[in-house]
């Protein structure tokens, strides 16, 4: 039997990933950072006579959390209806405008209305992946700052001079009691910025925001065209962001448009996974409605959802969405790329 | 990495001077206070020494092996001194309730197992009494810190219980339906 259990008090915020989560837990004398990998889980206690300082910046967080992609599931499970039953168009249309009007609060609330919060002591600094968005850090630490002053007292007045010869947080590559170098001393040149514009960002922005202007303008097109266009930048956009991810991994391209490609792969194939069940199950319906003598098999008709004006019309939004989130970043131009320990984003 | 001065110096809006980034600064009394280096006396003769410095006075006893510890060597824990030693060393099976850096989720595993492995529904011939016993054996031990009951454990069971049970009642048909054909 486990011995004087600590009785925990979840703090605002949570990052729910399908695979890696993460929460911060309150105790009567330390926050709990729990790390949560599915099958494991992992803690950090930080007391509150030790925190030094919590700092946060404002920094886009394109995070899928499976609360969102449930909202996503339930969506594309009300598209399929629409598919199927082509006749409910005012539900059709209400479906569509909704599904956009999620993803631009999504992306908008990513760009504009989320942050980093990192926690330090003496001895470490730690991201708290749960405070990603702005609100939730401002009811956090409305929870947290009281019990930290309790503990530790208010901050003096003169602090900045105290300041002046101190280092806060953990001292460089963890070693303690080493000396800090002398502030006089010339600045160590750090590695070069990264870069938001390669030839690679550049084709894939202009791929997204290319393929879904034709997608749009190919709406009222013979299939044929609208296919081979579709088809095609489809088959750029994936390639393109393929390629911005292994650019991240070498350590050329910021970490934003990574993430950009990742979403926006995974908005493609979410979108071909629903549209693909969608004119299944279309086929289906209209085979057991109208009776045909050879009826239509959907196996049999890989590009069947290329016929559905809605499937290229979400597709176009995709790339117009994600094309215009690929300008905004690159317009943001290039940024050190200490941003991945520090909160400089 | 510290903190830079222009994050502590500008109260709780900081910008960086070289990229402009906004960063919220939140500073603690905590971040004043100088590390103090542990400080360990010279033992004079006749006074209790250090197990691991002799020549240092000992200024506290190891609450596992009771061992005198130095300045250097206490270190102090929220249940008492520990000196280095006992400190990175078990000292007993018995898991601690507080001190865990990471658990595994066994009442995760029981009730992920029966319940993934039914998109490949005949997996769960082998799934329910693989989940039956890891929920037999782990039973006892600690859940996460954070959670409170044992209902994934539950539902694992009872789902398990139910896989079994169908393949069961499964296997009895076919065996009675051969035998009244023969």
């Amino acid at each position: 039997m486990e011995a004087t259990r600590i009785r925990y008090r979840k703090l605002p915020g949570r990052r729910r990933g399908f695979v890696v989560g993460s929460s911060v837990w309150l105790a009567e004398d330390h926050l709990l950072l729990v790390k949560s990998y599915r099958f494991r889980e992992e803690y950090r206690r930080f007391y509150f006579a030790d925190i030094q300082a919590i700092v946060s910046a404002a920094a886009p967080r394109f995070h899928i959390s499976t609360r969102s992609a449930a909202i996503g599931a339930v969506w594309s499970f009300a598209c399929l209806l629409a598919f199927v039953n082509a006749r409910f168009t005012a539900f059709e249309t209400v479906v569509s405008v909704v599904g956009v009007l999620l993803v631009v609060a999504w992306i908008g609330v990513s760009l504009f209305r989320s942050c980093r919060c990192r926690i330090y002591t003496a001895v470490s600094s730690e991201e708290l992946p749960s405070l990603y968005r702005v609100w939730t850090l401002r009811k956090f630490r409305d929870q947290v700052e009281p019990l930290i002053t309790q503990a530790q007292g208010a901050l003096e007045a003169d602090y900045a001079q105290v300041l002046e010869d101190l280092d806060v947080g953990p001292l460089p590559e963890g070693r303690v009691g080493l000396a800090m170098p002398s502030p006089l001393a010339p600045p160590v040149a750090g590695p070069p910025p990264l870069a938001a514009r390669t030839p690679i960002s550049i084709l894939f922005i202009a791929s997204l925001l290319l393929g879904g202007l034709a997608d749009f303008a190919a709406l009222g097109a013979r299939p044929a065209l609208a296919r081979w266009v579709l088809v095609g930048f489809l088959v750029l956009q994936v390639a393109t962001a393929v390629a911005v991810m292994v650019q991240n991994y070498t350590g050329k391209l910021r970490a934003s448009l990574r993430n950009l490609a990742i979403v926006t792969a995974v908005a493609i194939g979410g979108w071909y996974y629903a549209v693909q069940m969608g004119a299944g199950m279309a086929i289906a319906y209209r085979n057991a409605r109208e009776r045909p003598a050879r009826p239509q098999f959907a196996v049999a008709q890989p590009m069947a959802f290329l016929e559905y004006p809605m499937a290229r019309g979400i597709a176009g939004g995709i790339g117009l969405l994600g094309g215009l989130a690929g300008l905004l970043l690159l317009s943001r131009g290039d940024r050190p790329p200490e941003e991945k320990v520090s909160l400089n984003v | 990495m510290p903190l830079s001065k222009w994050e502590l110096l500008r109260g709780h809006d900081a910008s960086c001077p070289s990229c402009g980034a906004e960063n919220d600064v939140r500073l603690f009394p905590a971040a004043l206070a100088r590390a103090a280096a542990p400080q360990a006396e010279t033992a004079l003769e006749g006074e209790a020494a250090c197990f691991d410095h002799p020549a240092k006075r000992a200024v506290a006893v190891c609450r596992h092996c009771g061992r005198f510890v130095c300045g250097l060597c206490a270190i102090e824990l929220g249940d008492g001194v520990s000196c280095p030693t006992c400190l990175v060393k078990p000292r007993s099976k018995q898991p601690q309730a507080n001190s865990a850096e990471a658990r595994m989720l066994y009442d995760t595993w029981t009730l992920t197992i029966p319940f993934a492995l039914l998109i490949f529904w005949p997996l769960t011939v082998l799934s329910a009494p693989a989940a039956l016993a890891l929920t037999v054996m782990k039973w006892k031990q600690p859940l996460s810190l954070v959670r409170r009951n044992r209902w994934r454990f539950v539902a694992g069971l009872g789902l398990s219980l139910a896989q079994g049970g169908l393949w069961l009642w499964l296997g009895w048909y076919l065996v009675a339906k051969a035998r009244a054909g023969a």
